[in-house]
């Protein structure tokens, strides 16, 4: 490449109807949480700069409707993502058992050259609900449906407290930008130095 | 009881975040918002004056209008019916589930239902307002809904039989025919208040107007669907359902998925978050709106962005009327557009990106090249409907005119208009991020309505409904290949003014089938009308009857027309997927043809460059070369003099010498002849007496003198 402009990061939020997608990227762009949130209408879009170890990127964030039916219009710009994002609501029991048709749809629609090593992220959101008492999700059923998917890196936000949606995205940057320097050094030499950098470090220490 | 047809439109709202609505304006835009509500304040004073004029000169007087509200006919219905007049942001009504609008504007209805043909007239029609002053009663059945006559007309009409119905709205439609000529003018200059806004306090009527919400309106129909409501309701709260349960329609026998139900739940409380107006009644009426319109049109059932529509109309109408008029925009104008598969928006999003590319081809290439696909960019426009994309008051100005034309291609100029108004900054974005934030924020930041309705209507007046369908057909094979294959189920086609678009159907019916079918159907609407007629005779008094009238003919109207769209359209569908094949190829090769022009065109123009870069250097090397010779000439020059210099410098040196010499000898001869003289002196004395002359001596002196003299001259000479 001969000129590097700025690092335009790619994610794509998806989760179903009211599970707090618009909250969580508004938490993490404006830092603001409102109860008022309109129903996202087709797609929205909102960009951030962070700083991933000593590089600036900037984090173009496209927040989904959660309704069923938009899904069909998801095909094109799921395609170039960087990093999907999968939220469910901890007290939802349907929003969590709908993250594998998520998934499936993202990796269908979006295609990524490398599925298996795609960098995906699961938020379980709305945890102050109740004071967690209203929960049917545990931490340990949402951990061990991520292991199973090659490691998902997981973490229980709220969008409304403010916890955890900060480490959450920049985990996201991160990821996202092994990703694409992984496929940046897969290109040219063909040393398998890379599916094995991958397999370690996919497990996001946090 | 008001006594003006407009009231003075309301001022500028005490509370500081929320604009003349009672809608929110974002923190960022207060500032320029303020400047606009005084300009919003005097457009509105202004089409407040110019459709009264407007009303009373082609409508009725005032005192009739006024008298009206008074004999509302349908004050028998028991509904607690107040006077219709509209309160501008009041809210939704908490009693009253239907009001008429005012008779002043039937006129407009009337002329607009039965006009199937009416973009001609609204396509063509000029923004010249002035003085086109048409025969007053041009209003295509403005006698018949004449409040002085409307007693003994419907009074005489009590007799005619059922099976003369037919004859009867084919008579009125020849009535129709005559007067369709008369009411052109009449119609331009509608078209040209509408393009310069509805008032706020007409807006609710006038839009029930343009879509026909009155002729639409079955009675008791909604207030069916709202008994079955309460019948989930009950069970919901009881934990009776599963959630994938269906919930059976007693009376229609159609079904609607608890996720609809459950969806609506979800978005009521996200529905203009906050409004004044949507409180617990609000929301109850909005809640109510929604799920009558997913059980009476089971194949659209509820897509988010129609909570939006419901809640803007609830803003401006009374329940009943929020709800038919929710069902006019849907399945008139949105047809096919939310739903499950969303063909039809798909397919406009296809035409769109064609357009953009047609009239923009700097800002879609730019667009290609951050890799932003127009559709992304407007999808969320044309689902909402442009509500929460742009300003309110351009909302409510873009649907004045979408509505009024009686198809979206409103939606497909304001597009265009937006993009024309700020295409230009998107071209400076560096990539995909900068490009939508920018255009976001100016596409919220579109105040100036005006501009933009202006920008949309006479900038794309060309672009008509009948051009978009042309385009459509275009892309409808490329959407349907892209349908998942195996749809879940198939929504059955359960309301009988249920939109029936073959494009969702997954298994076509053959044509005979189909015929069959349809005949069950007009039997089953004959049967349905008949039956409701007879109860509403019987409940009636003898108003009910024209009312019927008019509706029996406007929904046979409607059922043939959606029956020949039908039969056309499964003829399409079959030549459609004939040619389906065929057209993928074509497009295929078409796009790749296109690239390569493109390509061919950037080509040449990087050769020309290359070539004009050649002539420059060729230029510039000559130029260099023939400064070199010039500087070798000069340097030749210069050496030439530099030895000339040297030589003359040793010519002098040599002279100098010679002439030093010279006078060295000069001094040494002097000194000789002074030595001789003195001499010759010492000897003089001696030789003098000898000699006896001083001749002799004087001579020799003087040659020394001439010698040395004529040293001198030749040295000077040399």
């Amino acid at each position: 490449m001969a000129t590097r402009k700025r690092t335009l990061l790619k994610v794509i939020i998806l989760g179903d109807s009211g599970v707090g997608k618009t909250s969580l990227m508004n938490q993490f762009v404006n830092k603001k949480f409102s109860n008022q949130y309109k129903a996202t209408i087709g797609a929205d879009f909102l960009t951030k700069e962070v700083q991933v170890e000593d590089r600036l990127v900037t984090m173009q964030i496209w927040d989904t409707a959660g309704q069923e039916r938009f899904q069909s219009l998801g095909v094109a710009f799921y395609r170039g993502a960087d990093c999907c994002v999968l939220v469910y609501d901890v007290n939802l029991l349907k929003s969590f058992e709908s993250l594998s048709n998520w998934r499936d749809e993202f990796l269908v629609q979006a295609s990524p050259s490398d599925p298996e090593n795609f960098p995906f992220m699961v938020l379980g959101n709305k945890v102050d609900i109740d004071g967690g008492n209203s929960r049917v999700v545990s931490e340990k059923r949402a951990k061990t449906w991520c292991a199973s998917k090659g490691d998902i890196p997981y973490f229980e936000t709220s969008a409304k407290d403010d916890l955890n949606v900060d480490v959450a995205f920049q985990c996201i940057a991160k990821n996202a930008l092994k990703n694409e320097t992984d496929e940046e050094i897969y290109l040219p030499d063909t040393i398998d130095f890379s599916s094995g950098s991958t397999h370690t470090s996919s497990s996001c220490s946090c | 009881m008001a006594s003006l047809v407009l009231p003075t439109p309301p001022t500028i709202p005490q509370e500081l975040n929320r604009d003349i609505y009672g809608f929110c304006v974002r923190p960022h835009h207060l500032q320029l918002y303020k400047q606009f509500a005084e300009i919003y304040r005097e457009e509105e004073i202004e089409r407040s004056s110019r459709w009264e004029e407007f009303l009373s000169a082609h409508g009725k007087s005032l005192e009739n209008v006024c008298k009206d509200y008074g004999s509302s006919h349908h004050l028998s219905e028991g509904a607690k019916n107040h006077n219709g007049e509209k309160e501008g942001i009041e809210g939704p009504r908490k009693f009253e589930t239907w009001c008429n609008i005012r008779t002043s504007l039937q006129p407009i209805e009337t002329a607009l239902r039965h006009f199937p043909e009416k973009s001609s007239w609204n396509q063509t029609a000029t923004p010249s307002i002035a003085s086109t002053e048409p025969s007053s009663n041009t209003g295509v059945s403005q006698g018949s809904e004449d409040d002085s006559d409307e007693e003994f007309y419907d009074a005489d009409r009590l007799d005619i039989p059922q099976d003369e119905l037919q004859n009867l709205s084919d008579n009125t439609s020849s009535v129709v025919v005559q007067s369709e000529e008369n009411s052109l003018a009449w119609k331009e200059e509608l078209y040209a208040l509408v393009r310069s806004g509805v008032p706020m306090a007409l807006r609710g009527e006038v839009w029930q107007a343009f879509v026909g919400s009155g002729s639409r309106r079955v009675h008791g129909h909604y207030q069916a669907l709202m008994t079955v409501n309460r019948d989930d309701w009950n069970n919901d709260r009881h934990g009776l359902c599963n959630p994938n349960d269906v919930i059976v329609d007693q009376i229609f026998g159609t079904s609607i998925p608890k996720k609809w139900v459950k969806q609506i739940e979800k978005d009521i409380p996200r529905t203009f978050p906050g409004h004044p107006a949507l409180d617990v009644n609000g929301r109850k009426a909005l809640l109510n709106v929604l799920i009558a319109y997913a059980r009476h049109n089971p194949n659209v059932g509820y897509c988010q962005a129609m909570n939006f529509f419901a809640g803007l109309l609830l803003l401006m109408m009374p329940e009943e009327n929020a709800f038919w008029t929710l069902v006019s925009i849907l399945d008139d104008y949105f047809e096919g557009y939310y739903t499950e598969k969303m063909v039809e928006f798909q397919v406009d999003q296809l035409v769109l990106e064609e357009l953009v590319h047609h009239h923009f081809p700097r800002l879609s290439s730019h667009l290609d090249a951050l890799g932003l696909q127009v559709a992304w960019i407007t999808g969320p426009w044309f689902l909402s409907i442009f509500i929460n994309i742009l300003p309110w008051e351009s909302v409510l100005r873009v649907w004045d005119v979408l509505l009024y034309e009686q198809n979206r291609s409103m939606l497909f100029r304001t597009a265009l208009a937006i993009f024309e108004l700020h295409g230009s900054a998107v071209l400076i974005a560096k990539d995909a991020a900068d490009a939508v934030t920018l255009l976001q924020s100016l596409v919220s930041a579109t105040f100036d309505s005006s501009q933009l309705v202006l920008t949309a209507c006479v900038g794309y007046q060309s672009l008509k409904d009948s051009h978009l369908q042309e385009l459509r057909t275009k892309y409808y094979p490329q959407v349907l290949a892209m349908l998942p294959k195996a749809s879940k189920q198939q929504k059955p086609f359960g309301s009988f003014t249920s939109s029936m678009k073959i494009m969702e159907c997954d298994h076509p019916v053959d044509v005979e089938h189909q015929g069959k079918y349809d005949d069950e159907l007009i039997n089953n609407n004959q049967a349905y009308l008949s039956h409701d007629i007879a109860a509403d005779e019987v409940l009636d008094t003898p108003i009910m009857l024209s009312d019927l009238l008019c509706q029996v003919q406007d929904m046979k109207l409607e059922l043939s027309r959606t029956l020949e769209k039908r039969r056309m359209a499964n003829m399409r569908a079959e030549e459609l997927e004939a040619a389906f094949m065929e057209v993928v190829k074509m497009d295929n090769r078409r796009l790749l043809s296109a690239k390569v022009e493109t390509l061919e065109a950037e080509a040449a123009d990087l050769r020309r460059n290359v070539t004009e870069k050649d002539e420059q250097n060729q230029a510039m090397k000559q130029v260099m070369l023939r400064m070199e010779e010039e500087l070798k000439v000069t340097q030749e020059a210069r050496m030439v003099a530099e030895e000339d210099a040297a030589k003359q410098r040793t010519a002098v040196d040599e002279l100098q010498f010679k002439f030093d010499r010279i006078m060295n000898s000069i001094k040494e001869l002097e000194s000789r002849a002074v030595k001789a003289e003195s001499l010759l002196e010492a000897s003089y004395p001696q030789h003098a007496p000898k000699n006896g002359t001083t001749g002799t001596k004087q001579p020799s002196y003087s040659t020394g003198e001439e010698s040395s003299r004529w040293i001198w001259s030749w040295s000077t000479s040399k």
